[in-house]
């Protein structure tokens, strides 16, 4: 056969090429192309076998092309920010020790270091994110209902296991807090906004119906902080993809109004349900002194700390309040950047915001150069994740009331760090492997009506 | 002024795949310039890599995608200054080599 001698000799050339899911990329196109030229030659007046051959012989040595192929392909590394976030880690790592107790000596934080299990949990941070980094994300694009029910069946079935306490443990040395988990559903969420694109109010309907599904696994979680930071995350990125038009011609005010209907009708029910209860804790919110023992607790001790702070260097303590509680670990776990601000003013904070800001910039530029809609997604669905973790952390560092669970990397908790570099290590995948993905890449699901006309003949589809 | 250069003015006003630049070009030089395939697919590859062009998939017929390359606002950028260049070199070219017509004619 004469198009297995084009086979062949493209295998040739894809042979040369290291990387290989750069090789599906060059296959297709060579083909295509020695396809082309075969059939130019042939409406010259050649025979097939020698249009063939003519062809191949146009494009050259395959071995020297595969070279040249494989140096324009190589994944690219991100090894920058790879250090980036091990740098978050280490410097969170350093703060904690310096504000929990042990002080600015080195051999304090050391004995800290090595006498707790955090040296472990980085070590195992590390590792997470390097294995997500070199994981494959267009599995997402290929199956992406599966692996997002998949994921929610997991996280539920853990909820399940041990629901009602605030720590799961595997054994009890290692404590994890489960409500963490709904961080990771954002992932598994954008592969379905780019599975329905051009598809419509339809198309949204569907979304909203995987955010349906994740979003009630996520509030069985012990605690809701990780589920309302999913809600957050999600209308983001489903509001995201309308206004990009992802969903096709529609009118974009009416797809942004659908995509909260069910916001506004599951808020209805609770209101009917408990009205009173919402509002008073929508009040705490805002002013903490309302409940300063109860909910207000925790906020309402930061802005007591905060009316005191300096713009650089120590801050007043309010009164009454013990110089030992600032100085406590179990202080500055909740609040490191209440900590931070009160103890070295409020310079200090901005810097280490500046620089969270900085990489979340750094990383939303690569994002939106994606060549695919789902490498686009995806990053996009692990930027706002940090983005909205880190300003809702600041907003309870500040004293408002609201669920939080980390500043990516750098705030104290372990199960949160590990996730957390999970994530970027599936960004920086994204990053290092997205220039060979393309949408092309993913068979679009072929549409079939149910009673279609073709070729003169009527077909109706039964299944 | 070199085969970069050429393939991005070629894109300048429409999308084409692969073969479709290669004709292009030898029917626009009358078939001077002959671009080998092999040069031109990883040239291309790279200039996707680096932004100046970006791809997309279009139906050939019923069983093949072709990928058609069109010129980013970056490709834009670099073909003007790439032009702007050579048209001051080859004017100065031009003014040395047919500078001896005008002292003479």
């Amino acid at each position: 056969m004469h198009s297995d001698k084009i086979k062949e000799y493209v295998n040739e050339v894809c042979q040369q090429i290291r990387w290989k899911k750069a090789q599906e990329r060059v296959r297709e196109e060579m083909e295509n192309h020695i396809t082309d030229a075969r059939d130019g030659y042939i409406a010259q007046g050649l025979e097939e076998q020698a249009a063939v051959q003519r062809a191949i012989k146009d494009t050259g040595d395959a071995v020297q092309i595969g070279t040249e192929f494989d140096r324009v392909h190589r994944p690219r590394a991100q090894w920058g920010l790879l250090a980036c976030v091990a740098g978050f880690l280490v410097f969170g790592m350093y703060l904690g020790y310096v504000l929990g107790g042990a002080g600015s000596d080195w051999r304090f934080i050391w004995a800290a270091v090595s006498s707790n299990g955090q040296l472990l949990w980085a070590a195992f941070g590390l590792a997470v994110m390097l294995a997500a980094y070199f994981a494959d994300f267009t599995i997402l694009g290929k199956y992406p209902w599966r692996v997002c029910i998949g994921v929610a069946l997991v996280v539920f079935v853990v909820f399940v296991l041990r629901s009602g306490g605030h720590i799961f443990s595997v054994a009890h040395r290692i404590p994890f807090t489960a409500q963490v988990l709904p961080l990771i559903f954002p992932v598994v969420f954008a592969p379905i906004i780019f599975s329905y694109r051009n598809r419509g109010y339809k198309g949204i309907l569907a979304c909203l119906a995987a955010f349906g599904i994740l979003g009630i696994v996520a509030f069985m979680a012990p605690a809701p902080s990780g589920a309302w930071h999913f809600v957050i995350i999600a209308s983001v990125l489903l509001v995201t993809a309308i206004l990009r038009g992802w969903f096709g011609a529609i009118n974009k005010g009416l797809g942004i109004i659908l995509a909260f209907v069910p916001h506004v009708v599951v808020f209805g029910i609770m209101m009917a349900i408990d009205g009173q209860w919402i509002i008073a804790r929508i009040r705490v919110t805002f002013d903490p002194f309302i409940d300063p023992l109860g909910r207000g607790f925790l906020a309402a001790q930061a802005r007591g700390l905060l009316s005191g702070a300096a713009f650089v260097g120590e801050g007043v303590l309010p009164p009454r309040f013990p110089q030992e509680w600032l100085f406590s670990p179990s202080f500055y776990a909740y609040r490191p950047l209440t900590t931070v601000i009160s103890r070295f003013g409020w310079l200090a904070v901005i810097v280490i915001l500046a620089a969270v800001a900085a990489f979340i910039v750094a990383t939303s530029a690569k994002c939106a150069k994606q060549r695919s809609g789902l490498g686009f997604f995806v990053s996009l669905a692990v930027i706002v994740t940090f983005s909205v973790q880190a300003v809702m952390y600041t907003l309870f560092n500040l004293g408002i009331t609201i669920p939080m669970i980390s500043l990516p990397f750098i705030s104290p908790g372990n199960f949160a760090m590990v996730v957390n570099m999970g994530l970027a290590g599936f960004m920086l995948s994204v990053f290092r492997t997205g220039d060979v993905v393309t949408d092309g890449y993913f068979p679009s699901r072929k549409r079939s009506d149910f009673i279609s006309w073709d070729d003169g003949k009527i077909i109706i589809r039964v299944k | 002024m070199n085969t970069t250069t050429l393939v991005l003015k070629l894109l300048e006003n429409e999308a084409m795949y692969g073969y479709r630049i290669i004709e292009e070009l030898s029917k626009r030089s009358g078939d001077v310039f002959r671009l080998k395939t092999g040069t031109l697919y990883p040239l291309l590859h790279g200039l996707e890599n680096d932004g100046l062009v970006t791809s997309f998939d279009e139906k050939a017929d019923s069983q093949r995608v072709r990928k058609y390359y069109k010129i980013t606002p970056e490709g834009r950028g670099f073909l003007n200054k790439k032009q702007a260049e050579w048209t001051e070199y080859s004017g100065a070219v031009n003014k040395v080599m047919g500078g001896a017509y005008h002292a003479f004619g």
